[in-house]
């Protein structure tokens, strides 16, 4: 089956079927040929289709013998050779040779160096906790802390004390159901006392006299009420085990920072709560 | 000192709240890790990670666990460093002998 040369188009014979080129310098050619395309910005063509001799263009203005070659000037100042019937196929091998090469030469002197960017180390994907986020972000759109931080502006001095004896007891409570939860399980006594506290703080008369705007009430109220209603629930069992939602547990440790800077820390087994009011009054 | 922290790694105490958070960034980056103990009552685990002193990612991984532990106590203590355990309960740590 006849094969024939992927530069000049001739047949070829060779045992080998994989043979692409006449010997000799068509291969070479072929080389030069793509290597100036390539320089030049002309899309080289496909492996193993040929290339016609008249599609080769240069931008650049050659030296060319004339008995040889017909020079057209064209109006983008590019030069088109075409070859001469009348010349032999050896001398236009040679021919063709020398000026793919100067072709080639001229190109690679033209084009400008390329430099191709230095790769950058992509940056360190940084991990953001949910939880942290979302306590963040309940701190971020309450005016709570506003109000811890300066009580002067929102509370008239009298209230501020009850406020205080308050709050330090919802500081301590939350601390400890947060506690609690971490828990794997708790004793019933244990569920009793916290329940028992919670109860103790929401029908305190402090707890009632707590001004409209104090932030803690509703939550607390509604804390107090799922305590008691969990308490109920587990009272037979020796051992509990207590768990708070995420969604709920951000909120308490929203809360629960909202006012640590108010009031102090006091441990649950220093919580008072019958004489506060005399104290206090 | 750093061939110690070679040797010895940084130990963290990491809470459950973000312990997939911390997990996360040790697999991610392929951080070499060991887990010393479990607390079971803090509901926290120890962990030791070794990271590659020459890896820029390394460290960066190890800030970004650090700060997370530190907003994560920030927020639940007030205070930027987290120790969970109460201060006449210091070895409530199970060890992991392995």
């Amino acid at each position: 089956m006849g094969k024939n040369c992927l530069y000049c188009g001739k047949e070829l014979q060779f045992k080998r079927s994989t043979k692409k080129y006449c010997p000799g310098s068509c291969k070479q050619l072929a080389y030069y040929k793509r290597q100036a395309e390539s320089l030049s910005g002309i899309p080289a063509e496909n492996p193993g289709t040929s290339v016609k001799e008249e599609d080769v263009i240069v931008k650049e203005p050659i030296t060319v013998r004339q008995d040889d070659f017909t020079v057209n000037d064209n109006k983008d100042e590019n030069i088109v050779l075409i070859r001469k019937e009348q010349s032999t196929d050896a001398e236009n091998q040679n021919e063709k040779e020398n000026i793919v090469k100067e072709i080639a030469v001229k190109q690679e002197e033209k084009v400008p160096v390329v430099k191709t960017p230095v790769q950058k180390e992509e940056p360190y994907e940084w991990v953001e906790s949910r939880f942290i986020n979302s306590i963040r972000g309940l701190i971020d759109v309450s005016d709570e802390e506003d109000k811890f931080s300066h009580p002067k502006k929102y509370w008239l001095p009298n209230d501020i004390q009850y406020i205080h004896w308050v709050t330090v007891r919802v500081r301590c409570l939350l601390e400890s159901v947060i506690k609690i939860s971490n828990c794997p399980c708790i004793d019933r006594q244990t569920m009793l006392e916290l329940a028992d506290a919670f109860k103790r703080l929401v029908f305190c008369d402090l707890f009632k006299w707590m001004p409209k705007n104090y932030p803690c009430t509703k939550w607390m109220t509604e804390l107090n009420e799922k305590i008691q209603a969990f308490a109920i629930a587990n009272n037979n069992c020796e051992t509990i085990r207590f768990r708070l939602s995420p969604e709920r547990k951000t909120k308490l440790i929203a809360q629960r920072f909202v006012i640590g800077d108010f009031v102090p820390k006091v441990k649950f087994t220093e919580l008072e709560f019958e004489t506060a009011l005399d104290k206090i009054l | 000192m750093e061939t110690q922290q070679k040797q010895t790694g940084r130990l963290f105490i990491v809470p459950m709240d973000v312990m997939m958070d911390i997990l996360r960034i040790i697999l991610k980056n392929g951080l070499r890790h060991h887990i010393e103990g479990i607390n079971a009552k803090e509901n926290t685990i120890l962990i030791r990670v070794f990271p590659n002193v020459n890896s820029l990612y390394a460290k960066e991984a190890m800030r970004n666990i650090a700060e997370i532990l530190t907003d994560y106590g920030y927020y639940l203590t007030g205070n930027s460093s987290f120790s969970p355990q109460d201060e006449d309960d210091d070895d409530s740590f199970i060890y992991n002998r392995a």
